[in-house]
């Protein structure tokens, strides 16, 4: 779950849009969590914090490409509608911040499941 | 068998390496020194005896040379390491297997999950199919895209094993279209009769 920024700590688009896009995933009841992979790749730092996850890549456009790697909650449903369901919720969230135009590609990549307390999938 | 290649090539390597930084650290202790004395790089080279070895590979390539059996030998042993190399090179270069299975790849983005949200979907799906007693389902990645569901089941006695097979295929086919996944299933009845 993604916490409140630090407001003492600098923001710029990039990483407020992984903060939304991060955010809008993890709201929905399917997603346990951000996965940061190993050494911390898939992970972006703002005001402060860093938000596990997530991955915002500058684009030649202006545009930020946005990665996604997450654990799926059991019991979901189709993990396609559940990856579209994903998709479109970021985009919702970052038109909503004002960013809609800062984004470029939106993946989603499922990379374990997590069953009550226990999360199935390589140690990440 | 790739894997076993991989595994050779990663052992030699490590080795290789080992044996090349333990050279290269004996080659600059005894740089420090100078002269042709013990301590120095002549010296280095008689301890590891290299003019003996410089005598030897002269007798060898001398016999060689001349028709016999140390030529063939020799031959052989270059065919050998040939081979080796071979071996080596293809567990080194081999194209790893993605874990990663692609759903969707366009201009909005990549979406892919990998084997173990799939597998849960999988057996959730095979789950559905009505009269298998017990199942294990597993999920294989393809090479390059897609991949293969492996489906092992039982089944009581009394049910059809090809209705069963039809009907964990239409179960599975939410998963196995959109991730271009292939179903490879294998009923097993009470006596023991496999449908493929």
């Amino acid at each position: 779950m993604v916490g409140p920024p630090d407001s003492g700590s600098p923001s710029t688009t990039r990483s407020l849009l992984a903060r939304r896009a991060i955010g809008a995933a993890c709201a929905l009841a399917e997603i346990d969590r951000g996965v940061r992979g190993q050494a911390g790749a898939w992970a972006t730092r703002d005001a402060g914090q860093t938000l596990d996850g997530v991955v915002a890549v500058a684009r030649p456009d202006g545009r930020y490409d946005v990665d996604l790697h997450l654990t799926a909650r059991w019991p979901f449903g189709s993990l396609h509608e559940l990856a579209v369901e994903v998709r479109d919720d970021v985009l919702r969230a970052a038109r909503a911040a004002g960013l809609g135009d800062a984004v470029g590609q939106v993946s989603v990549a499922f990379e374990a499941v997590a069953a009550g307390s226990v999360t199935e999938g390589r140690p990440l | 068998m790739i894997l076993l290649l991989r595994a050779l090539a990663r052992l030699v390597s490590f080795l290789l390496l080992v044996i090349l930084a333990l050279a290269g650290l004996a080659v600059a202790v005894f740089a420090i020194g100078g002269g042709a004395g013990g301590f120095s790089i002549p010296g280095l080279a008689r301890l590891a005896h290299l003019p003996d070895l410089r005598d030897e590979v002269r007798m060898l390539l001398t016999s060689v040379e001349a028709a016999g059996p140390v030529a063939a030998k020799t031959a052989a042993a270059g065919a050998g390491a040939i081979v080796l190399g071979v071996v080596l090179i293809v567990g080194a270069l081999w194209p790893r297997r993605e874990r990663l299975v692609t759903l969707e790849s366009g201009d909005d983005g990549t979406l892919a999950a990998r084997r173990r949200p799939l597998t849960r979907a999988a057996d959730a799906l095979v789950d559905q199919t009505r009269g298998l007693v017990s199942r294990k389902v597993r999920v294989r990645p393809g090479r390059r895209d897609g991949g293969r569901i492996r489906v092992r089941a039982r089944h009581a006695p009394t049910d059809d094993p090809s209705e069963l097979k039809t009907s964990t295929e239409a179960h599975l086919a939410p998963l196995t279209e959109p991730f271009a996944l292939r179903t490879r299933m294998r009923i097993r009845a009470a006596d023991d009769r496999v449908v493929r």
